[in-house]
């Protein structure tokens, strides 16, 4: 017989990272491969992934779920680009980056009308920024980590997450205010 | 627009745009890489050593939930090219990732390993600061990990592995954000000294072994533990392990398997091998290191829910295990099935017999909180 409600610490994260690895793995290769173009880079993108992973069980809620889906493929293609730069010699993120970055990239709405509307078009805007960019806005926003949380994960500085949210933030609010798009 | 309003706007958007951005992602259905042995097992050796960490790092609390996560990333499989062992000097090798490093042993020459069969001589430490005890070892033919820890939840980690060995070699992970590893020489070998928040890391490596030592004294008596390190006495002490660790075993354990192990077997029929129970009583009074295989078959469904275990089918093995380490009663709750386990740890245990004749095993926190680990008629 069992009583309910663990006292002293659960230590269910264990289990929870096998399950982590058996449902992820094969969508964390894909988006590392994406960008390595290389099967065995991408493999050892995914371990490192886990390995950082591990540092931030604590912080993973369910399993099963689009943010701890959007959390791992996040992390897993931090890694990613940190290996393939590591292998081109380029800094991480060029901080021309945003500046070049135009909401003509965007997506082409599908309804431009329906697009104008608030949370919708941003969140088409954030789908489309460059990818350094849009990693710390989904997890600040969507996955609710605070800026040294991130750091930790991205392996950043604190200085530089908070750098990136706020030019990110800064690009976003100049198209938004330029496009006059309805935001109530 | 104010930022208050582009905040708000930001938090409403956030899960839009994280649909939006993963949709182009195919299903995991979808997809079917064949990963290659090597990740296999370097996945294979990640999560088995996590699994196998669990009896060990419960009753620690955060603070030493920086330990696990060193020792977690710790051992990683990595194939070698297979040579004929000879004696050759290794070297120890750094790779820098972005929250953490890499250790590796490497020989200097590049081929050289241990053979397959070589099997790895105990090392302990012949100095250690008044209060510690070894609680927790774990010793195969390749590594020696062991956890000396005192009644105040204070604890020094103690490392050992062959530095390779034909088929594989082991890697070290250790949290170096925010700090670096120095060189310095430890009794005439290469060592590496670290300080991260209020913990100590010290590696070095000799032909045949790398070592690694983690505390939470002063750099300065790290080092003096470190070199008192030598070949462990024939007589040493050995924490209780059970025969079968717990571990290993699979999700359709059965009756037949846990009796044969030695484990209290807990069925509708009623309890065997309870003297088991009696016998880890007796050495808790005599305060005698001891441990327990409690193999539960009755837990229902309804208390599978209470512990959040879902997919459980009444009639699953629950596995239960109980170690006196000589200072607390450490209790795992393992369902083989559901793979999810817990930790707990407790100061006392008791038996209690209810009005209809059930009996009940009862650990009692320091808090005086209570669980009922297994009851019977």
């Amino acid at each position: 017989m069992l009583a309910a409600g663990a006292w002293l610490g659960s230590h269910a994260e264990e289990n929870k990272f096998e399950q982590l690895y058996l449902a992820y793995r094969q969508v964390m290769f894909y988006a590392a491969n994406s960008i390595l173009k290389d099967p065995a880079m991408a493999e050892d993108a995914v371990h490192q992934a886990f390995i950082r992973i591990l540092n931030h069980m604590g912080k993973i809620g369910e399993v099963h779920c689009p943010q701890t889906r959007s959390f791992v493929v996040i992390i897993v293609r931090n890694v990613a680009i940190n290996l393939y730069n590591s292998r081109k010699k380029q800094l991480a993120l060029s901080l021309d980056e945003l500046a070049e970055w135009t909401p003509d990239e965007a997506a082409s709405p599908s309804d431009e009308l329906e697009a104008k509307e608030g949370s919708l078009h941003l969140a088409q805007l954030m789908a489309r920024l460059p990818d350094g960019y849009r990693s710390v806005l989904l997890l600040k926003y969507d996955n609710g980590y605070s800026t040294a949380e991130i750091a930790s994960m991205l392996g950043l500085t604190e200085e530089n997450v908070k750098k990136r949210l706020q030019r990110a933030r800064k690009k976003l609010q100049e198209i938004l205010e330029r496009e006059g798009v309805n935001h109530i | 627009m104010m930022d208050d309003e582009l905040e708000q706007l930001l938090g409403r958007a956030a899960a839009q745009a994280r649909d939006l951005s993963f949709a182009p992602l195919p299903d995991d259905s979808q997809l079917d890489h064949p990963f290659s042995e090597l990740f296999e097992k370097k996945m294979e050796v990640l999560c088995r050593q996590q699994k196998k960490r669990r009896f060990n790092w419960t009753r620690f609390s955060r603070r030493a939930a920086a330990f696990a996560v060193v020792s977690m990333v710790g051992l990683s499989v990595l194939v070698l090219s297979v040579d004929a062992w000879r004696e050759t000097l290794f070297e120890m090798v750094e790779k820098k990732h972005a929250d953490y490093s890499e250790i590796l042993f490497e020989s200097k020459d590049g081929s050289g390993v241990l053979d397959s069969q070589f099997v790895l001589t105990e090392h302990r430490p012949a100095y250690l600061p008044e209060g510690y005890q070894l609680t927790r070892q774990w010793l195969d033919a390749s590594s020696n990990d062991m956890v000396f820890t005192t009644p105040e939840d204070k604890m020094i980690n103690f490392q050992q592995a062959v530095n390779a060995k034909e088929g594989f070699a082991r890697s070290v992970g250790i949290n170096t954000e925010g700090s670096e590893l120095v060189p310095f020489d430890l009794n005439g070998y290469p060592g590496h000294k670290m300080t991260n928040g209020d913990m100590q890391f010290v590696l070095w490596n000799d032909n045949y072994y790398n070592y690694m030592l983690i505390t939470q004294l002063s750099m300065e008596e790290t080092i003096q533990i470190a070199e008192s390190v030598t070949i462990a006495p024939e007589s040493s002490y050995h924490p209780p392990e059970l025969a079968v660790p717990s571990y290993t075993l699979q999700e359709d354990y059965s009756v037949n398997q846990a009796m044969q192990n030695g484990d209290v077997v807990i069925t509708d029929g009623g309890v065997q091998n309870a003297g088991e129970i009696s016998s880890l009583l007796a050495a808790i009074d005599a305060e005698e290191p001891y441990i327990v295989r409690i193999t539960d078959f009755t837990v229902t469904a309804e208390e599978a829910r209470q512990e959040q275990i879902e997919s459980f089918q009444p009639g699953d093995p629950v596995i239960k295990e109980l170690y006196f380490d000589g200072q607390r009663i450490h209790y795992t709750l393992d369902f083989l099935r559901a793979h999810s386990s817990f930790g707990r740890n407790g100061a006392a245990l008791e038996v209690r017999q209810d009005a209809d004749g059930t009996v009940r095993l009862v650990l009692i926190a320091r808090t005086g909180q209570q669980v009922t680990v297994c009851s019977y008629n």
